[in-house]
């Protein structure tokens, strides 16, 4: 008898909740249908958009800033040269897919599927390859080059992917920060690609996926701050 | 369990159509399962169970301000766990640093906190300036706005460029302290 008691008690609405409910309820409807479409729409189209403008200006820096390789037409044709680009392509398709998720509360964001291709690919380059080029690339500043030239170039996309996760709801604010950072640092090892005279695929696997790892972390703990909601 | 997610669905979406009865009784219904998990979660991390009513209303606030987000065609269900976890996490992180806080307090703020002047301290501007200035500087705007200019959370939250949920949760949690401080003078 006073088991059911309390079982009842614990079910009663507390007075400052019940109060909240019913000035929740009051809004019901109160996202206006004009500024709640636009909203929503805004939503939907910010994560495509920023991945878009993310490309462009990894692209910007590396062009304006460091300056593409003056062989990049011959290059291109090369399987080291696609190698690259193909390596950093499947990386940016699987974070890309794990970012959307992590903006839309209940979607999952475990890391092992969706990048699966990307490892396999990096993995088979490291273990295979068979250029023969130096794992310390072609000049002696080339490691730290790379590396900080692909943290550079991935910096912007990387302030835009976060704004646009920010619009969503993020519950995992550390995890979609590090999604982030993964997503925009392949996009920035994507356009680095143009510039980069290393050619060697076991570079490219330790290297670049180095230059990744930093800017993952980096949107880690920015995710950590601006994330929260 | 099936029922409660259809049930809820279509609540959500008569909140869309304006149906203010069926989204009110969604949100008691979800208060109620919410508390129970939240409850439970909290014993289990070793935090007080006070704190509850709080983390279920912080959830409650922040389902509310992303309603518009949810998707329809997606289970309904899932989107409430998420984060429903998120700002359990969130809670049982900031009542452990609360926890730190209250035992890393100096003397002279201690004594700034229950210290007791000669005047009423509800009536005395200065006063009330003075017990704001106890709290976070993005809570103290928030209390300016809301509680001295009057300003709805929605106003407050385009004026200081926060979210309209983070309003709500700052100016929640400033009344707590608030409130906390005061009982500590009258009593003091």
């Amino acid at each position: 008898m006073t088991q059911m008691k309390t079982a009842t008690a614990s079910n009663l609405i507390n007075p400052n909740t019940e109060d909240l409910i019913r000035r929740l309820a009051d809004e019901a409807g109160g996202a206006p249908i004009a500024q709640g479409l636009f909203e929503r729409l805004s939503f939907r189209l910010a994560l495509p958009l920023s991945m878009f403008i993310s490309v462009v200006s990894a692209f910007a820096v590396v062009t304006f800033v460091i300056g593409p390789r003056p062989e990049l037409i011959d290059m291109a044709l090369t399987w080291t040269f696609q190698f690259k680009v193909l390596a950093m392509l499947l990386l940016a398709g699987g974070a890309g897919l794990l970012v959307r998720n992590a903006a839309i509360p209940g979607l999952s964001t475990a890391p092992v599927r969706a990048l699966l291709p990307a490892t396999l690919f990096l993995l088979v380059g490291l273990a295979f390859d068979p250029s023969g080029f130096p794992l310390t690339g072609a000049r002696t500043m080339s490691i730290p080059n790379c590396v900080l030239a692909i943290v550079l170039a991935s910096l912007p996309a990387l302030l835009l992917l976060l704004a646009a996760i920010r619009r969503g709801a993020p519950t995992r604010p550390v995890g979609a920060g590090a999604l982030a950072g993964l997503l925009a640092g392949s996009l920035g090892g994507l356009a680095y690609t143009i510039a980069c005279i290393n050619d060697g695929a076991a570079f490219v696997a330790i290297w670049y996926t180095l230059a990744v790892a930093i800017v993952a972390a980096i949107g880690a703990v920015i995710g950590n701050r601006l994330l929260s909601w | 369990m099936n029922t409660r997610e259809q049930s809820w669905a279509e609540a959500m979406c008569a909140e869309r159509r304006g149906e203010r009865p069926v989204y009110e009784i969604f949100l008691r219904e979800f208060a109620v399962s919410l508390r129970r998990i939240v409850a439970a979660r909290l014993s289990r991390l070793h935090l007080s169970a006070a704190e509850t009513e709080d983390v279920v209303q912080e959830v409650l606030i922040a389902v509310h301000s992303k309603r518009d987000q949810w998707d329809p065609s997606r289970p309904l269900m899932p989107w409430l766990n998420a984060i429903t976890r998120y700002k359990m996490i969130d809670a049982a992180r900031r009542l452990r640093r609360d926890i730190k806080l209250r035992i890393e307090l100096t003397d002279d703020e201690w004594s700034d906190l229950s210290g007791s002047s000669g005047t009423d301290p509800v009536h005395n501007a200065a006063d009330l300036e003075r017990m704001i200035s106890v709290l976070p500087a993005g809570q103290q705007s928030v209390v300016r706005a809301i509680g001295l200019d009057g300003a709805t959370p929605r106003e407050a939250a385009s004026r200081l460029g926060m979210s309209e949920g983070a309003v709500r949760v700052a100016f929640h949690r400033s009344l707590k302290t608030l409130m906390a401080a005061a009982h500590k003078r009258f009593e003091g």
